[in-house]
């Protein structure tokens, strides 16, 4: 069994500005830990090269003004919005980004790796089809998606467990029966959207779970999410393949979320949902970088953390060095657990009529 | 004068250069590095002179007593992958930015050193190139348990990767007393001598001490560089001719090829060495019937007791040594036939390159290269001094040294490691851009080799291996800088031959 890491220089090279939350320094770092760790080293480890997503790939997603306005204004510089503005040559990196999230699925859906994690940016997931949005230009998530049901991999789970809801990546499947997205997120906060009640419609109703979370989430609580309506309703789905927006803004020391997850609390996630791969969908699960803004404090440990799960290796000494535990304290709100109960309460109550694992229990 | 030494696997060789004029000499390992060098100093005065010296002690001890040499590996990894396997994990950790995020536990560290059998240590701590604090308050404990000398720290190694530095240290821990004996025995006459590197270069001992892996495996680097200056090819296949193996090194460009990250008996390390084919066969290879991947001892032809493939070339005709005392009871036929399967075998591997010189070194090479060239289809050289390419190579070598730096300007710090005498910090102008820290790193490596007697042609170009810098943000704001570093004075010929 083997893990695909895809990464290329050129995603350090991305920046909006210096002093940009989604800037260079997130993967610097992260890459010093990898490198220190020798993961590179490791045999069923393989470091794999990005490639650049094609246009009609991009077109399966988004619509041609956008990505004309984009490539033109990526020319001379531009801006989308108050969190987004586009440097120059962004378009380039943004398609090798989307590649990234592409070479990923194309090495699992053709056996050379079990698993891969796309260690790309800039992110995606709030990218619509018309627009980009919240440091997103393409939304990789998506352009992925559709492209693994092309080559045959019909029923597609999304879990995007990013802290900010995934909204575009939401909007794109909002009426498609055939991808199933659920996405855990800190409510309230950015983009505002990811209500329960947001269900998904037409044939695509009951296809979208969000299950909101309140600040000061922890690891506990994460996991209790995860097996009491992550995990019934993906086997029930029966995926072909299972597709992590593993944002890393949930952590603990993350500068603009609120929310409590720790490194290992990552990598038991993460090992579930990869458990979950090898139950359904022959272990095909690819993890996609999405947003984590805690560059010194988090990011090289979270990032250790997904590959460690998914490359199978001991998650016992995966934590955070002990001088940065005061802030977890900080964080942590016990009323977090109550809240996040309620919150599963209602999310399985509105998706019991089209779930029936979640009716059991009540 | 430059007095170039390579002591190989059965034979020290000598190379003396003065003004262009080269001489060479051979002797048999058994007489010692002690007894050798009383006669170079009977013939030079070893103060006045630069002494370079190739050992294959590192390798001989890895390869004969690797598993014998028990080592306590201390750890201390802080969060991350499961080292447990490779060592006694102790609390303490460095983070990737050089700080203390977890200090050491003085009473656990000596727990480990009295609850162990062991006659080496190897210290190694996650990001110590970064920060050596822990490293070296484990040494202070440790030196509390065992010889200094026989205690490794991953730091010196100067570059990222834990597990390949972990695993050098375990090395460097099982050589470092032998080398240091070796060491201390040569610097009873002179103290100021070179080690040659695997990879070429030459290195003052004071720094090899801290790294003494980087000798591993130097004897291929030297031949070539050696066959290089001898004809002047920049591009040509060399086959040395040793006591117990021969080695196929390709030099491209007047340098031969380094590999990186060599594994050493199952363990990847961080050492580099040049890259060579070495086929088990040599001029004392034991001769039975056939011959034998292995030796026992001298050729019949110079007092050994059992006859070899240079006897066996003495049966066919040669006259090399005491050449009558080889032809006992070999038949001409036999001798024929193991002479040519062991020329076959060479020609078929330099077939394989797209090069159209080979060059022959070692004492036996004008005996048997010309023949494999033949057979190859190449042209063939066999430089004058041949018997002693390796010493050659070693003499006419250039101080070479690889800097590692570290700049975090947020913490106005520099930290250097590698080929230097201890890691140094420095304090920091907040406001350097990238021209001035890769500025600062050149003008560093410079002075260091500059210090210790390199020639000033040799120095004048410094090659910057990588180079990576950003911005720490905090806040909103830009707080600093972080730059990592290398620099290289390139392994090569001396400019100041």
């Amino acid at each position: 069994m083997r893990t695909g890491i895809v990464f290329h220089p050129k995603y350090l090279e991305h920046e909006q500005s210096p002093t940009h939350p989604e800037r260079r320094e997130r993967l610097a770092y992260t890459l010093d830990q990898l490198i220190e760790e020798g993961i590179f080293d490791i045999d069923r480890i393989m470091m794999i090269q990005p490639r650049k997503a094609s246009l009609d790939e991009i077109l399966e997603v988004h619509e041609p003004e956008y990505i004309e306005f984009l490539k033109k204004e990526s020319e001379k510089g531009g801006i989308i919005d108050y969190d987004t503005n586009i440097p120059v040559g962004v378009f380039e990196t943004a398609i090798l980004s989307a590649g990234g999230a592409l070479k990923a699925a194309e090495i699992v859906a053709d056996g050379l790796v079990r698993n891969a994690f796309a260690m790309i940016r800039p992110p995606g997931h709030h990218a619509k089809p018309y627009t980009g949005a919240g440091f997103c230009y393409l939304n990789n998530m998506a352009i992925m998606v559709k492209f693994l049901q092309k080559k045959g991999f019909e029923r597609v789970l999304i879990l995007d467990w990013d802290a900010h809801h995934g909204d575009g990546t939401q909007e794109i499947f909002y009426e498609d029966d055939s991808v199933l997205f659920i996405s855990t997120h800190q409510m309230p906060l950015y983009p505002g959207t990811g209500y329960p009640d947001e269900t998904g419609k037409g044939k695509g109703e009951g296809y979208t779970i969000n299950i909101p979370l309140p600040p000061g989430t922890s690891d506990e609580e994460y996991l209790l999410v995860f097996d009491t309506i992550i995990e019934p309703v993906a086997k029930e789905f029966d995926p072909d393949f299972i597709a992590v927006s593993a944002g890393q803004d949930n952590h603990f020391t993350d500068p603009i979320t609120d929310l409590a997850l720790t490194a290992r609390g990552y990598g038991e996630l993460m090992k579930r949902a990869v458990n979950l791969a090898e139950k359904l969908c022959n272990g095909r699960i690819v993890a996609i970088l999405e947003g984590g803004y805690s560059v010194e404090h988090a990011l090289p440990y979270t990032n250790l953390a997904i590959i460690s799960a998914l490359a199978d290796l001991d998650l016992d000494f995966i934590r955070e060095p002990e001088s940065y535990l005061s802030q977890l304290r900080w964080r942590k709100r016990s009323y977090a657990a109550e809240k996040v109960r309620d919150n599963i309460r209602e999310v399985k109550s509105l998706h019991s009529r089209y779930w029936r694992s979640l009716r059991t229990d009540g | 004068m430059i007095v170039g030494i390579d002591v190989g696997g059965t034979n020290t060789d000598i190379a003396y250069l003065e003004d262009g004029v080269l001489k060479t000499m051979k002797y048999p390992n058994e007489y010692g590095i002690v007894r050798i060098l009383e006669k170079v100093s009977r013939e030079v005065k070893l103060e006045d002179s630069r002494l370079i010296i190739s050992t294959s002690l590192p390798i001989n001890l890895i390869s004969s007593r690797f598993d014998k040499i028990k080592t306590l590996t201390l750890l201390f990894p802080g969060p991350g992958l499961n080292y447990k396997e490779h060592g006694v994990v102790l609390k303490g950790c460095v983070n990737h930015r050089g700080e203390i995020v977890e200090d050491v536990d003085e009473n656990e560290i000596e727990r480990a050193l009295r609850g162990h059998d062991y006659d080496c240590i190897a210290i190694a701590g996650k990001f110590s190139v970064r920060n050596p604090y822990i490293e070296h308050k484990v040494f202070e404990i440790a030196k509390k348990f065992a010889d200094p000398h026989a205690i490794a720290l991953s730091h010196h190694i100067g570059k990222l990767n834990f597990m390949l530095r972990l695993n050098t240290t375990v090395i460097n821990s099982k050589i470092s007393r032998e080398v240091w004996m070796l060491t201390e025995s040569i610097r009873k006459f002179t103290d100021k001598f070179f080690y040659y590197k695997g990879d070429g270069g030459i290195i003052p001992w004071r720094i090899a001490m801290r790294n003494p892996s980087e000798l591993y495996n130097s004897s291929p680097s030297s031949v070539a560089y050696g066959a290089y200056y001898l004809t002047g090819e920049k591009n040509a296949i060399v086959i040395d001719i040793g006591g117990t193996t021969t080695d196929i090194t390709l030099i491209r460009d007047g340098k031969p090829m380094v590999v990186e990250d060599v594994s050493v008996c199952g363990l990847k390390t961080h050492i580099r060495c040049v890259n060579c084919i070495s086929i088990p066969y040599g001029g004392d290879s034991l001769f039975d019937g056939e011959l034998k991947p292995f030796r026992l001892g001298k050729p019949l032809a110079f007092g050994g007791e059992h006859p070899t493939l240079t006897d066996l070339l003495n049966v066919l005709g040669e006259k090399i040594g005491n050449y009558r005392a080889s032809k006992d009871g070999i038949e001409r036929d036999v001798a024929e036939r193991e002479v040519d399967r062991y020329i076959e075998i060479l020609a078929e591997k330099v077939k394989g390159f797209q090069v159209n010189t080979v060059i022959g070194t070692g004492y036996l090479a004008s005996y048997i290269i010309p023949e494999v060239a033949r057979r190859a289809g190449k042209r063939c050289i066999i430089p004058e001094n041949h018997q002693s390419a390796n010493a050659v190579g070693v003499a006419v070598s250039r101080i070479s040294l690889t800097l590692y730096a570290r700049f975090d300007t947020e913490k106005g710090l520099a930290i250097f490691n590698g080929e230097i005498e201890g890691e140094q910090y420095e304090r920091l102008d907040k406001n350097l851009d990238d021209e001035e820290i890769v500025e600062m790193c050149i003008e560093k490596v410079r002075d260091i080799a500059m210090s210790y007697g390199a020639d000033e042609e040799d120095v004048k170009e410094v090659d910057l291996v990588y180079f990576n810098s950003y911005s720490v943000v905090k806040g909103g704001i830009v707080r600093g800088k972080i730059a990592d570093v290398i620099v290289q004075i390139k392994p090569g010929l001396s400019g100041a031959l």
